[in-house]
């Protein structure tokens, strides 16, 4: 009865989480991802990028790129346009203009498994093996898997027939043959009805940091000139970050009630499956949702 | 102020539209199909199905098998688990195990001008080439322009506002343009038969007791018991009435304007392919 009376209040007030209860805005601009893909270094980015008086940290990320999981409902409607707001929806046909971000999803369930023992998902007898397996049940989870994830956003006309062919016995393509190039990914789906859609690859962001905020900035229409880039990088590095989670890891949400001796901020690398995972766990991920890694140019290891 | 209080007092009676916000439990079940694709056909021949001491009446299919857009949160509450709901939605991974039907989207243009007409919800000036060209080609935000807003209207006329949530109209539903609607669900769930099964209209018109077939296995295996014996199945498909009885397929081929039909596939044409429908004109040289 508390808790029944307690969200209604919550709802009265809008101070509940967003979520699909989010009043879209045609303006409104999402860093869309599946969780633990690079999102929070985007926001990082972004938000020094945008506001170059003050380097963003988590005590104020929540107001700068605010999550819609977790900022209250009637606040976003106080914020200055357009919002840029983080999201880990699946695909959401309200969403008029979508940052992706794409991580090869061996190295995700690598982060992800780290992730969820820190917030107590699990405990540290949980195999990764296990956990493998377990990530690639459907249902489990608001987010969805990584592939649905994936598949709901990067679905369209010209790449339909990899997304089916598993049902009428053979796919098309044998393993390790790349299909998926960048013009492949152009027709509706997400993109079609006048959307704007950016993908952006989080190796590729790693590889070239400033290359990769200027293309966003671009897709923004943000004037950024290289200096301010240059800043929002510095300001964003994995050093500076780790230093701000230590500081303030109790002044955000997301943070606030996790174990304290596993980082948020991890390595900050690409291809750490090569050596964290097993075979067998590298072979079960590559065979569940192999058709998307060759679509967006990550490369199978195991031929099945 | 007297509004907003109403709105607050059936929050909290869960006596508000569920739509959106429906709160999943992991053992639902969902039947899945954009509007006008026969969806309320199949959710009927699964109603029926699903308790042999009646026949589905349109009294009792929402108790049998709700939908989202009429069902109050507190109804879908006491639903006896596992709970099957009929949805429109786009990919929801939270539909654990959805069944979706597919149907030809000329056929489903011309469904859906027809129903839309009855009901009144276009304007009667409208033509059909006029209506594929305008809205069922271009518009995505179906939610803000006629989708919630007849559904709105229809629960205002028929069980006074305070059935409405507060909340914004879209809230109540986002099933987007038809390509929209199956390539999300087909892009995340296409090459995964356990989580979604996937039915095709005409299929289920041709062979309903092999097509039965595959639903009654698919919810038994999810913990349904469904009979979908041959002598049941052909006794459930006299049970279909009203806005859902059956169209033959392939209707578009004398109603619908050729430019129609070419404006159909050349945004979609690829996707008609991947679910097999034959396209009239040949694939659109931009997706080659």
């Amino acid at each position: 009865m508390f808790g029944h009376l307690r969200s209604a209040a919550r709802y009265a007030l809008g101070r509940d989480s967003s979520l699909r209860r989010h009043e879209v805005w045609p303006d409104d601009i999402f860093l869309v991802s599946f969780p633990k893909s690079g999102n929070t270094w985007t926001r990082f980015l972004l938000g020094n990028l945008m506001n170059p008086d003050k380097p963003v940290g988590f005590s104020d990320i929540e107001r700068v790129v605010p999550d819609i999981a977790v900022f209250p409902r009637a606040d976003f409607r106080k914020l200055k346009r357009p919002r840029l707001i983080k999201s880990h929806d699946c695909f959401d046909p309200r969403y008029r203009r979508v940052i992706y971000i794409i991580r090869d999803p061996r190295d995700v369930a690598v982060s992800l498994y780290y992730y969820a023992k820190k917030v107590k998902n699990i405990d540290d007898s949980f195999s990764l093996e296990a956990f493998v397996t377990r990530m690639l049940v459907p249902g489990r989870s608001y987010n969805g898997t990584w592939g649905e994830h994936a598949g709901s956003w990067l679905v369209n006309a010209s790449n339909i027939a990899e997304f089916t062919s598993h049902q009428n016995g053979t796919p098309p393509h044998a393993a390790g043959v790349p299909v998926g190039s960048p013009g492949k990914m152009d027709a509706p789906g997400a993109r079609g009805h006048g959307r704007e859609f950016l993908l952006v690859r989080y190796e590729d962001f790693l590889l070239d940091a400033h290359a990769g905020l200027h293309q966003i900035a671009d897709f923004l229409g943000l004037e950024a000139s290289s200096e301010r880039i240059e800043q929002a990088v510095a300001r964003s590095s994995a050093d500076s970050m780790r230093k701000l989670e230590s500081a303030q890891n109790l002044q955000w949400q997301t943070t606030r009630e996790t174990r304290k001796d596993i980082p948020f901020v991890r390595q900050a690398k690409s291809g750490q499956w090569r050596t964290a995972l097993s075979a067998k766990s590298i072979a079960e991920i590559e065979s569940a949702w192999g058709h998307l890694m060759r679509l967006t140019g990550y490369e199978l290891a195991s031929i099945s | 102020m007297m509004i907003r209080l109403a709105y607050l007092a059936n929050y909290f009676l869960e006596r508000d539209i569920a739509g959106r916000a429906l709160f999943r439990l992991p053992d639902d079940l969902f039947v899945v199909a954009y509007p006008g694709s026969g969806g309320q056909w199949l959710r009927r021949l699964i109603a029926n199905l699903l308790d042999p001491s009646s026949p589905v009446t349109e009294a009792n299919v929402m108790s049998r098998l709700p939908d989202l857009y009429h069902a109050s949160r507190r109804g879908f509450a006491r639903m006896n688990r596992p709970r099957i709901i009929f949805s429109h939605e786009c990919f929801d991974p939270e539909y654990r195990k959805a069944i979706y039907l597919v149907r030809d989207p000329r056929d489903v243009a011309v469904a859906l001008y027809e129903q839309r007409r009855l009901g009144g919800s276009i304007e009667t000036f409208l033509s059909l080439e006029q209506f594929v060209s305008d809205f069922f080609t271009t518009k995505t935000d179906e939610y803000g322009g006629g989708w919630a807003e007849e559904f709105s209207g229809l629960i205002k006329a028929k069980q006074g506002f305070s059935y409405r949530s507060r909340l914004k109209d879209e809230y109540l539903g986002t099933p987007a343009s038809w390509g929209e609607n199956v390539m999300s669900w087909i892009g995340a769930r296409g090459r995964d038969p356990d989580a979604m099964l996937l039915i095709r209209y005409e299929d289920l018109l041709k062979d309903p007791e092999a097509e039965l077939g595959k639903v009654a296995e698919f919810l038994n295996l999810a913990g349904v018991g469904l009979d979908a014996s041959l002598e049941r199945v052909r006794s459930t498909l006299k049970v279909a009435q009203g806005h859902a009885t059956p169209q033959d397929p392939g209707k578009w081929k004398t109603v619908l304007p050729e430019t129609a039909a070419q404006a159909i596939e050349s945004v979609w044409g690829p996707v008609m392919t991947a679910m097999g429908y034959a396209l009239q004109v040949r694939e659109v040289e931009q997706y080659r």
